[in-house]
């Protein structure tokens, strides 16, 4: 089997117990070699996910929750957004090469099992983005791991996101907009998904139009990358 | 570009398009741009249209886009000091550069089986000196950036009052419309019917070796009445099959241009090296080796067949030989153009690398090691191309090449033999 990231052929080492809980979609789409390159995060900033030595709540989480009190983030993120992941996600996003979406579909699934939430809802993209690239990247990382719910709606932007300067970013008003019907979400366990977390920005915003929506739901958030 | 954005531009004169993707059948595409095919499944985008993976560093091709070309139309002007080269060629340079001007003249592909170091750049200039007074387009290609980079300066100046554009993946330059184009063969999907004059320089180079999209990259971008010139040390047999089969022409330089013999590789059983390296030990065999030539001042190239075996064998070179100034280099090192360079400057005596140096880069005197010779990674045309590494210099013509063997290959047999008979035919014992 080829690896995603790489190219390079790799055989695949399944554990007796995963032989027996046969899923085709647990295999690996990465090679050993890739994986190693790949560092998961353990301990973490309990608001945004960052690597750290302490459980803390990071720097730039305690200036969010001066500026902002009552809007809180539970974030987990799986790996740490180091070189390969940066490669990765200019192949999958920036050039468009959309046969990479499955590379993470494992660890994600595993992840996903655990934490079993009633509904994933993942970030949606803007219109112009997804007529250029032909897919919206969040839904393309884990439609094949857990079912999908869409019903936030991204408002057409006049500058790309990642052209911005920081300052700029935290800046910007409303990205997004619920769309359909919010009742079926009430109590529920929500798990917003979105690729990369870089300064919080988008999630924050996606989490306030999820709560102003549906104002009784249980609400974490989730990337691939921090 | 979509349907729109072309029909925008339409009305420029001698435009021609053509769709980026045909579908072959219910389940198969071809890119027009690579050549590839590709299994619609795989390459659905959730649009419901299809790209291309293949040639996705050229930027994104879809199923509903075209690629736009102008019609080549050969304006140039061509300088009055043309060619300022002012080197000799020996008679049998000589003899093979007035074939390719011939096969220039006649537009037919023509492959030059050329010895390793018998000087084919100099042998190339008369007939693109030639091509270009004739106001025809002169493209340049190697499958290696390396080789690129080697070649730009000497072709610039042999035509120092020509404008060269050079083109690989890793420069930013923005494009400029040139007579004399010199590029990685990868980029050659960017011209369309674009060369009058197309030379491949190391055809059989990885990583085009076993790649049929070399031929159809070549195709493409030279014109229908142009002619292609395959330059190799070690044409493959798809290459010498179209000699048989006359659809190409074949001169052949089997003497380096200094007159000596390519140096003969001796081969050196070296049981359980892996083994040893894993263990963090020196091979023996290797030890003595490095040892004689560090105390000869000796620079050499170390070829390795993996990249995962530079992580064992570093420490244990900076451990046993702690004066030895060296450097490791592997095909994804991003410092890899400045390693080769502090090598060729001499800043470092030893470079240990994998197979990627081993073609067009040129270092005076050097000795070459291959460690584990045997290993499935090395063609025998790689292994004749490692050994002709050696001798390039006329101040050093002669040298040591040693395969360190675990076991005894096809390839490492192949290449021996190889090396063994064009001495032969040019004349050595
Ligand atoms: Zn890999
Ligand atoms: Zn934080
Ligand atoms: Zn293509």
């Amino acid at each position: 089997m080829k690896c995603l990231l790489c190219r390079q052929n790799f055989s695949q080492n399944l554990t007796l117990a995963e032989l027996l809980h046969w899923l085709p979609l647990l295999t690996d789409q990465i090679c050993p070699h890739c994986q190693q390159r790949l560092v998961p995060i353990t301990t973490a900033c309990p608001e945004c996910g960052r690597a750290q030595t302490s459980t803390e709540r990071c720097r730039d989480c305690q200036r969010w929750l001066q500026a902002q009190p009552q809007q809180q983030l539970h974030n987990q993120a799986l790996f740490i957004y180091n070189a390969l992941l940066q490669d990765f996600f200019k192949r999958y996003k920036s050039l468009g090469d959309y046969r990479l979406r499955h590379a993470f579909n494992a660890p994600c699934q595993r992840w996903f099992a655990q934490y079993s939430a009633d509904v994933y809802i993942p970030l949606p993209t803007d219109e112009q983005s997804f007529a250029q690239r032909g897919f919206n990247p969040v839904v393309g990382l884990y439609a094949d791991c857990v079912p999908l719910t869409t019903c936030l709606k991204k408002r057409p932007q006049l500058v790309k996101q990642s052209h911005k300067k920081r300052q700029a970013r935290l800046q910007t008003p409303q990205l997004f907009e619920f769309v359909g019907d919010p009742t079926g979400l009430n109590n529920k366990k929500i798990l917003l998904l979105d690729d990369i977390y870089t300064t919080g920005r988008t999630m924050r915003h996606a989490q306030t139009c999820l709560k102003i929506a549906v104002p009784n739901c249980r609400l974490n958030t989730f990337t691939l990358a921090r | 570009m979509t349907v729109t954005e072309l029909s925008n531009i339409n009305n420029i004169p001698h435009l021609q398009q053509r769709p980026a993707m045909t579908s072959l059948n219910q389940n198969w595409l071809i890119c027009a741009r690579c050549g590839s095919r590709q299994l619609k499944q795989q390459v659905q985008l959730a649009d419901g249209r299809y790209y291309c993976p293949n040639c996705l560093l050229l930027g994104r091709v879809c199923s509903d886009a075209y690629l736009v070309s102008l019609t080549e139309p050969n304006k140039f002007d061509v300088p009055a000091d043309l060619l300022t080269w002012v080197g000799q060629l020996t008679p049998a340079q000589q003899k093979a550069a007035a074939a390719i001007r011939t096969y220039f003249a006649q537009q037919q592909d023509h492959l030059l089986w050329a010895v390793t170091g018998a000087g084919k750049t100099e042998m190339l200039f008369p007939g693109i000196a030639w091509a270009l007074t004739q106001k025809l387009r002169v493209g340049i290609a190697s499958p290696r950036v390396d080789v690129c980079l080697e070649l730009m300066p000497r072709v610039q100046a042999a035509f120092a009052n020509t404008p060269i554009m050079l083109l690989h993946g890793r420069q930013n330059e923005p494009y400029r419309y040139t007579q004399l184009v010199l590029c990685t063969t990868h980029q050659l999907l960017r011209f369309y019917h674009a060369f009058d004059v197309l030379i491949i320089d190391e055809v059989d180079a990885f990583p085009y070796a076993q790649n049929p999209q070399l031929a159809y990259a070549t195709q493409q971008a030279v014109k229908a009445t142009g002619a292609r010139l395959f330059l190799t040390a070690t044409p493959s047999p798809q290459l010498l099959r179209q000699v048989r089969q006359k659809r190409l022409a074949l001169s052949y330089l089997p003497r380096r241009y200094h007159g000596h013999p390519l140096p003969q590789p001796k081969i050196r059983l070296c049981l359980k090296w892996r083994q040893q390296l894993y263990r963090q030990r020196l091979p023996t065999l290797l030890q003595r080796l490095l040892t004689n030539k560090i105390a000869q001042g000796q620079h050499f190239l170390l070829f390795i067949p993996r990249i995962e075996l530079l992580a064992h064998l570093a420490p244990l070179l900076q451990q046993q030989f702690p004066d030895l100034k060296f450097a490791t280099v592997h095909a994804a090192d991003p410092q890899r153009l400045e390693k080769v360079q502090q090598m060729r400057q001499q800043q470092v005596s030893c470079l240990v690398t994998t197979t990627i140096l081993e073609r067009g880069v040129t270092f005076p005197g050097i000795d070459v090691i291959v460690l584990g010779a045997d290993d499935a990674v090395f063609s025998a045309a790689a292994l004749v191309q490692m050994a002709g590494r050696v001798g390039r210099s006329a101040a050093r013509p002669t040298g040591a090449v040693d395969f360190l063997c675990a076991g005894l290959s096809r390839s490492v047999q192949q290449a021996c033999r190889q090396i063994k008979q064009v001495n032969r035919k040019a004349g050595f014992k």
